[in-house]
């Protein structure tokens, strides 16, 4: 490889969700702060600290995706009046836990204390994004959007900074005319925060083996729509969460319903990768989910207005990978550092960047940027608030491993007990491994549409997904190298379609893996249409084979969130 | 030196999903749903690239110019990283939903106030209203010959050579300078800038013009009647196969025949 254009910069976060964008604000505010106090008292300041955002959407806040009913306690440490100024879509005002079959809904008689939302907030996390991403800039932290981490470098064992990606290469891998090479861009201290799966935290986890000894990852997908609909049908910060119907009782997840400002309702599924049916497909079961009758009636005579997908992880805290190596940290959704009982990330995101940010000034001062120093941020956060609540909650997908009904109770038993299970620890296996064959599901290779639940789209109520994802405002250049890699396409065409019948032609939110036949040959081929990407990473998480590993389109491409 | 000045407008992104687009019916005025950033609409971006174009073959200095009620800071920025030597943003509440007379005024005023000058370049319309006027009357006003839908221009020896695209062909015309020439599609996709470029221009200083600092007045001379969002047609997707692109583009023609659309 030829040598690239050196940057360097002090701090460099990679991914300008919550959890960078959080933490690049708070050291900012953190060495203002420093310096005030050197300057009456004595001491040194810290003068032109760079702090750098790289972010592969063509906005902050273009690939951010979450339910979302935030908690505000990192958010209001941070900023202060946050409550005033932030895009919040409503304070949470009621809510309801129900339980679905395909007609009826029976509201639970209490709502579980883990899922009270008191004193939280319905925000969309793509308009917070946006936000704090404006805050950070005024901040002096430099954020450049369109501009993917692609390779992580090191010094030996020591990160030393990422290498953005080549634009304008062809889909053959050779420069076009725009070419523009990536860089490297060097840093003292790099922060991942890259959002779930991420796909550089992935390859420094397994080059640096940060999760020996945890659980296995393990991640849920939620396909979610934001409506506009009549007047009146739903109060702003009205909270709805559903289980059963139309996810059988042996798969995890759950619907919900959030109210939000201007006529607005969020509506979506959560799907835990962890299942077991190879028929499944989680934006059909959300399409499902819109016919309930509850369902239907809130959103009759509405209009669509955005469409988005995104996988969340839920490990939880034995899945906490190490989050501290010579030169890098991890944050964030990166970090695994998400809630699965109370099903919320935004606020640890926000913990673990502001902590990051402490150990980071911290390091700064002392010119040291080891592995040791910068442990002191692992340290604070499973200290602190973010990591009791994930201790508490430390075996709670796990209870699920047994289906619904298992899982309530067990969970619940778990809640009482502070999270104690009758196991201290719960394990976990890679969802790539949950599958069973098709075979061995429904007696046939080929079930019939009855049977996997298929149902055809009304195009109102119901959406396919080529036309939902066009609600994602998704694009990407076409000619450019494939972002989906897949490693060995034979497995596609025999073992897999065999075993399982293609599974990556249903899972995949966005439509992105489609199996042509071809009729006279009668051969079958993998088509990845990989511009339809709307970079929620369940390929990378959930294919039986682990054969597809997703990495970083030319910036820019992907989807344009604005409201989900 | 030579010395281009490119018009830049910045639109809202048309690849938005139209879901997010709203008009308010009392005002007639689009709504900008909120979290939708603007971007530098399509064909000044060409213009901005024949100019970067001529700017690598010669010493030129490039002045990028945007007007509107909003101008985003980071769009100004990019300007910069993109390759303009200067970038002026006139900014004021008054310039929204223009007509292209109002707007053509506003131009030539700018362009008079900023002064020598070889060349004017714009797209051959905005990607928002698609009016594709202003051109022309800022050419009108500023008294200048102007070559319209060009994908390529050679500036020299006080003449412009210009490329255009016609219906069945292209044309190659010259013009003395200065001048004024819109651009098309067919000059290409614009550079990408580079992360090092992109962190200079942070740093770098846009001026500011206020519409008095112009002598801006409204001319206004067109009145939006109604405005609307169509119903969706319904879309009836068709692949067309075949072994190559020839084969290709001529199964589509005869397709697009068959159902009388050529």
């Amino acid at each position: 490889m030829e040598d690239r254009e050196i940057l360097e910069v002090d701090v460099l976060f990679v991914g300008a969700g919550v959890a960078s964008l959080s933490g690049a604000l708070h050291l900012m505010n953190r060495i203002h702060d420093h310096n005030e106090t050197v300057a009456s008292g004595g001491g040194k300041p810290l003068e032109d600290i760079s702090v750098a955002v790289l972010e592969k959407g063509a906005y902050v806040g273009a690939h951010n995706l979450s339910g979302a009913v935030m908690i505000p306690d990192a958010l209001k440490a941070l900023v202060p009046d946050a409550e005033k100024t932030a895009p919040l879509e409503a304070e949470v005002a009621s809510e309801d836990v129900l339980f679905l079959t395909r007609d009826r809904a029976l509201r639970f008689p209490i709502t579980p204390p883990f899922l009270q939302n008191h004193g939280a907030y319905v925000i969309s996390l793509s308009r917070l994004t946006q936000w704090l991403g404006d805050l950070a800039e005024e901040s002096g932290v430099d954020i450049f959007p369109g501009f993917a981490g692609t390779e992580v470098l090191y010094e030996g064992r020591r990160v030393k900074g990422v290498r953005t990606g080549d634009k304008g290469v062809d889909e053959e891998g050779r420069p076009k005319s725009t070419f523009e090479p990536g860089i490297d861009l060097h840093a003292k201290v790099t922060v991942f925060g890259e959002g779930t799966r991420g796909s550089l935290a992935k390859t420094l986890i397994r080059k640096h083996r940060l999760n020996a000894g945890r659980n296995a990852e393990t991640y849920i997908v939620g396909v979610k729509e934001v409506w506009e609909v009549p007047e009146g049908r739903i109060e702003p910060g009205k909270v709805m969460h559903t289980a059963g119907y139309p996810l059988k009782p042996d798969t995890y997840g759950g619907g919900f319903v959030y109210g939000m400002g201007g006529n607005r309702v969020t509506i979506g599924l959560i799907v835990g990768l962890d299942y077991r049916d190879p028929a499944m497909d989680p934006h059909r079961e959300f399409q499902k989910f819109k016919l309930h009758p509850r369902m239907a009636g809130l959103l009759a005579g509405g209009r669509l207005l955005q469409y988005g997908a995104k996988t969340a992880p839920v490990g939880g805290y034995f899945a906490i990978p190490e989050l501290a190596v010579d030169g890098g940290l991890l944050v964030g959704d990166s970090a695994h550092l998400f809630n699965s009982q109370k099903i919320k990330g935004i606020h640890t995101a926000q913990h673990s960047g502001m902590l990051a940010a402490e150990t980071i000034l911290e390091a700064l001062l002392a010119d040291d940027f080891s592995q040791s120093r910068l442990a002191g941020y692992p340290s604070r956060l499973l200290a602190g608030d973010a990591g009791r609540e994930l201790y508490r909650a430390r075996n709670f997908h796990q209870a699920f491993h047994r289906g619904l009904y298992w899982g309530v109770l067990r969970g619940g038993v778990q809640y009482l007990l502070g999270g104690r299970d009758w196991n201290k620890r719960l394990y976990t296996t890679p969802d790539s491994e949950s599958l069973e064959a098709m075979h061995a599901v429904y007696g046939t290779a080929d079930p019939t549409d009855e049977q996997t639940g298929d149902i055809s789209y009304d195009g109102e109520l119901t959406f396919t997904r080529e036309a939902d994802n066009y609600y994602s405002g998704v694009s990407h250049e076409e000619n450019q190298p494939c972002h989906l890699q897949v490693r060995d396409r034979q497995i596609c065409v025999t073992t897999c379609w065999e075993t399982y019948r293609s599974p990556c032609t249903r899972f995949c939110p966005a439509k992105v893996y489609e199996m042509r036949l071809d009729e006279e040959t009668q051969q079958r081929e993998l088509v990845v249409n990989f511009t339809n990407c709307l970079h929620c990473k369940t390929c990378d998480v959930k294919d039986p084979f682990d054969n597809i590993t997703w990495v970083p389109p030319e910036g820019e491409g992907g989807p344009k969130y604005t409201m989900v | 030196m030579m010395h281009i000045i490119v018009c830049v407008k910045m639109v809202m992104d048309p690849e938005m999903p139209f879901s997010v687009f709203k008009v308010d019916p009392e005002s007639n005025k689009p709504i900008v749903p909120d979290g939708t950033s603007a971007v530098l609409s399509t064909f000044d971006e060409c213009a901005l690239e024949a100019a970067l174009r001529i700017k690598d073959g010669q010493d030129c200095k490039i002045t990028a110019l945007s007007l509107g009620a909003e101008l985003p800071k980071s769009l100004l920025q990019k300007l910069y990283a993109l390759g303009a030597d200067e970038v002026i943003g006139i900014e004021a509440p008054e310039f929204e939903h223009l007509d292209a007379f109002s707007t053509a005024n506003a131009l030539t005023r700018a362009i008079e106030k900023i002064g020598d000058f070889d060349l004017v370049f714009m797209g051959r319309q905005s990607a928002d209203w698609e009016a594709g006027l202003v051109w022309a009357g800022v050419a009108e006003a500023l008294q200048l010959p102007s070559v319209s839908l060009v994908r390529e221009a050679t500036p020299g020896d006080g003449k412009v050579t210009a490329v255009r695209c016609v219906s069945d062909g292209i044309e190659a015309v010259e013009a003395d300078m200065p001048a004024l020439l819109t651009f098309t599609s067919e000059v290409g996709e614009i550079r990408f800038c580079s992360l090092k470029d992109m962190m200079k221009a942070k740093k770098k200083k846009i001026v500011k013009w206020s519409a008095a600092d112009i002598g801006f007045e409204t001319v206004e001379r067109m009145q939006l009647k109604t405005l609307f969002v169509p119903e969706m047609p319904v879309v009836d997707c068709q692949i067309i196969e075949g072994d190559d692109d020839g084969e290709k583009g001529r199964r589509l023609a005869r397709a697009l025949a068959d159902q009388g659309l050529l």
